[in-house]
């Protein structure tokens, strides 16, 4: 599902200007066609934090970029630390168990 | 629902600044982006926006100390937040991963990683002497019914600036992806970079109707066409075509329109157009219609119930 400017502006509740700034300042990252913007959900759900973030939290627009920033590392370190779980998971278990003994991991059986 | 006030953690007499700051409070602590592990989080921070839109609306706030309503469905209906993408195709535009994108940061991560296999200490140099092909994007975009049918190309600008052309291929269906070989993020130490996806979401179409690969199309003709028969126009993926009604249609009958349909992607056949005939009575206003039926509807019974088994 993709959206356009003005049906992000009705579900984020919003203005358009608001928007316009916050996709200028690089906040959200939406691609364009030859009819405008393309927003896909991940731009819509973001819209919708950084409304939060003004509105309800009241977080100074100076602030917002500083909060997305570290929101995004979080989401890269646990993206790799995801990758980082896949490839040990896919090694022979001795080597596995190798490494959970080293970082003091145990299951409980 | 609990009490709304016990929720904010407020007095019955809070003034509506007190609330408020309450709640901002809260949001901080609770926002489910705020924080990504903890699954448990969004039920709470429901709760605690419920009251909030239950106790800043002093109209509400007066019904409910009033006992008229309860806090009952003063939750907020079911959305998605952010954290629920981020870790999807469409987040790694923001959040990057171990090769770019903007919060990819792994770099450091990674040389030390290799220099200690080596059997050196600490980190390696600034950049990091690795190789690792780049990551894949994926974008979404929107067709046309008509381009997905017949191809088209469409130009697309990334958020950096960078400009796609996507060849969209006659007969593309909804959500097929496209692969953009080489566009995705580029690659660390000399690595190739990785390949741009892009998800294909086809509009409906006013009037036409893809089933499989052919098109259908609800047709309206007027009486005098149903029963005398005529020519009239009838669009198609490809424009205008003039078609013969035979004398005697009914509603329901549809004609075929060979080769007017999808173009199969494998055996690279055009599917067909099926236009369903509608007859649409006109609206006679003036009675003639009505009056020239009379003395043949009288002379000219027929049963079209007992044909179809519901007589």
């Amino acid at each position: 599902m993709t959206w356009r400017i003005e049906q992000i502006v009705t579900l984020v509740g919003c203005r358009t200007p608001d928007l316009e700034a916050w996709i200028a300042e690089q906040w959200i990252k939406p691609i364009r066609d030859d009819d405008g913007w393309v927003f896909a959900e991940a731009d819509l759900a973001r819209a919708q934090l950084i409304r939060d973030l003004t509105d309800e939290m009241a977080i100074e627009r100076e602030t917002v970029p500083v909060v997305l920033s570290l929101i995004d590392q979080n989401h890269a370190l646990r993206r790799q630390l995801h990758d980082i779980l896949a490839a040990i998971g896919n090694l022979p278990p001795e080597s596995r168990d190798e490494i959970m003994r080293q970082l003091g991991l145990s299951e409980i059986s | 629902m609990r009490d709304p006030y016990e929720i904010l953690g407020v007095a019955k007499n809070a003034t509506p600044d007190q609330i408020k700051k309450a709640y901002r409070k809260l949001a901080k602590k609770l926002h489910p982006d705020l924080n990504p592990g903890k699954k448990e989080i969004e039920a709470q921070f429901k709760e605690v926006s419920g009251a909030n839109d239950l106790l800043s609306d002093p109209d509400k706030r007066r019904r409910f100390d009033a006992g008229e309503i309860d806090a009952a469905g003063q939750e907020r209906p079911q959305r998605q937040y952010y954290r629920q993408y981020a870790q999807s195709d469409d987040g790694r535009r923001y959040s990057g991963d171990f090769a770019g994108g903007d919060a990819g940061f792994g770099e450091d991560l990674f040389a030390e990683m290799f220099a200690r296999a080596r059997g050196g200490r600490g980190g390696g140099g600034a950049g990091g002497n690795f190789r690792m092909p780049g990551s894949d994007v994926t974008y979404s975009l929107d067709v046309p019914f008509a381009d997905a049918a017949i191809g088209a190309r469409k130009r697309l600008t990334l958020p950096d600036g960078k400009t796609l052309d996507v060849n969209i291929p006659a007969g593309t269906e909804d959500r097929q992806m496209l692969r953009l070989k080489g566009q995705g993020h580029p690659g660390h130490g000399g690595a190739p970079a990785g390949d741009a996806y892009i998800e294909i979401h086809v509009l409906p179409h006013a009037y036409f109707r893809r089933k499989d690969n052919d098109i259908h199309l609800d047709l309206p003709i007027t009486l005098q066409e149903a029963v005398l028969g005529g020519k009239v126009e009838v669009p198609t993926v490809d424009g205008k075509v003039s078609v013969n009604i035979p004398a005697g249609s009914n509603t329901g009958a549809s004609l075929r329109l060979k080769g007017k349909g999808i173009l199969d992607q494998r055996s690279k056949q055009r599917g067909d157009q099926y236009v369903h005939l509608q007859v649409i009575l006109p609206d006679d206003a003036d009675g003639t219609l009505k009056e020239a039926l009379k003395d043949w509807a009288a002379s000219h019974p027929y049963d079209v119930r007992g044909k179809a088994g519901l007589g």
